[in-house]
């Protein structure tokens, strides 16, 4: 590299070098963390800010090679969106000039500065006969922090208003400020080319916050993907599930249920089970009952075993009429489900008992003096569908997608 | 495709498999063989 000259801090003293002498404007000390006009034969002090806060993955100074060109890496911006913040880095070579590298979570572009001007409208912009889309993602980016030379005045808190127009994974950035509008064609480079071109031995990234032009692109682009990716992966599961739920069996019996005394061992059937493993899905349905409720204990004995699974299940319904007027509440259906059923032939019982509600009577049939009986139609199934698992898994899988939406939407893109 | 697609894509491998795991083995927490027979409180609970 050609074109260093040696200043002074006129804070600290620190003698300087400044790599793009004749081209460069501002410089931050390296001592003092000072920010310099070297524009004028005097060196000014611009500003002066801690040091400390420069932390950079790419320092000033470094030396790498992309695309077949050496850069020195002569000044970092630390810039933010007020949502988060993304470095770039101002890269030098006497023979070609400047270009940039974008950082952000992991993800680097290469950024060149364009002379001729794509033309277009607010939606989408032409460029050497390629047309690039608006992003969605259109944010103003402040300056947080800066070090090392820059070919414009540069300071802590400028402002500018920034556009993205994309092409695949290409993309050309608009800057505006002060009047001034700079367009840069950004391309993406792998972390393991700035690795190898930089030197570095792990890369690092400072910020683990979105970029500015890679990664509100990316998102762009992939939540479509991840929308698509979720519904075809809840499909395949759906279809892969009620697979492995199956085969259907069912037995149907329609109980007694009397009150003040629990009536037992109420035969419903037989069912078999014919994989390793399966649901059994126990429905009950009561008949027109009102203010009434019926317990039924299920035993699913395994004839082989004499073992049994155990289960409950309620059918309730109220109504009444008060200040607000008339009210319901209660299901005279309800599904049990029972889980882990190894293979096997399984006897199903029921115990049933009914109860009225305000007061616990036993209410009496007319005429016989008997007490009330309650019909309970018991339907027990295999081969069923464990919803919840399904709903929970769809719940699980959208929520990412779900989750990026509505970040994108709370910062306003 | 971008690194947290990357992620996205193992996650969702990860969930199906266990979805289709759990039927293959009928196992869900939702299940109701577990609760205990008998502890029904009775009645509505309206006002």
């Amino acid at each position: 590299m050609s074109g260093v000259r040696t200043v002074s801090c006129p804070n600290c003293g620190g003698s300087l070098e400044v790599r793009a002498a004749g081209y460069s404007v501002s410089l931050g000390c390296r001592y003092c963390g000072s920010i310099l006009d070297v524009s004028r034969p005097e060196v000014a002090l611009i500003a002066a800010y801690n040091r400390e806060a420069a932390t950079f993955t790419l320092p000033p100074g470094v030396r790498g090679t992309l695309f077949g060109t050496e850069w020195q890496v002569v000044g970092a911006l630390r810039r933010s969106d007020g949502d988060g913040s993304w470095d770039e880095y101002l890269l030098f070579n006497p023979y070609v000039g400047y270009r940039w590298l974008v950082a952000s979570e992991g993800e680097w572009q290469f950024g060149t500065i364009l002379l001729d001007r794509p033309e277009g409208d607010v939606d989408s912009v032409t460029w050497r006969g390629a047309r690039y889309t608006r992003a969605m993602y259109q944010p103003d980016a402040t300056t947080e922090t800066v070090v090392g030379e820059f070919y414009w005045r540069v300071a802590r808190g400028d402002l500018a208003r920034c556009s993205s127009y994309e092409r695949g994974d290409d993309s050309l950035s608009l800057e505006e400020s002060d009047g001034e509008v700079n367009w840069t064609l950004l391309v993406p480079v792998s972390a393991r080319e700035i690795e190898r071109a930089f030197g570095l031995k792990r890369y690092a990234p400072v910020n683990k916050r979105q970029s500015l032009y890679v990664s509100h692109a990316d998102d762009t682009d992939d939540l479509p993907r991840m929308y698509l990716i979720a519904t075809v992966a809840a499909i395949v599961a759906l279809v892969l599930m009620l697979v492995l739920a199956g085969p259907t069996q069912r037995a149907v019996a329609v109980i007694k249920a009397p009150f003040g005394t629990t009536r037992e061992g109420q035969l419903i059937g037989t069912i078999a089970i014919a994989r390793p493993w399966q649901f059994v899905t126990i429905h009950a349905q009561g008949s027109d009952f009102e203010n009434r409720w019926v317990d039924i204990d299920y035993s699913i004995v395994d004839r082989a075993t004499g073992q049994s699974v155990d289960g409950y299940g309620l059918v309730e319904h109220y109504s009444g009429r008060d200040s607000d007027g008339t009210w319901s509440e209660g299901s005279r259906a309800t599904n049990t489900l029972f889980g882990r059923l190894p293979r096997g032939t399984y006897d199903i019982y029921a115990d049933a008992q009914a109860h009225a509600w305000p007061v616990d009577e036993v209410p009496q049939a007319s005429g016989w003096n008997a007490p009330e009986v309650l019909d309970v139609r018991v339907e027990a199934r295999t081969g069923s569908m464990p919803w919840g698992n399904f709903w929970t898994l769809l719940l699980l899988l959208m929520a990412v997608p779900l989750l990026a939406t509505w970040r994108r939407v709370r910062r306003g893109e | 495709m971008s690194w947290r697609l990357y992620v996205f894509i193992l996650w969702t491998a990860l969930l199906v498999s266990g979805a289709v795991s759990a039927s293959y083995y009928a196992w869900s927490p939702f299940s109701d063989e577990a609760r205990g027979s008998h502890a029904f409180y009775g009645g509505s609970t309206h006002k």
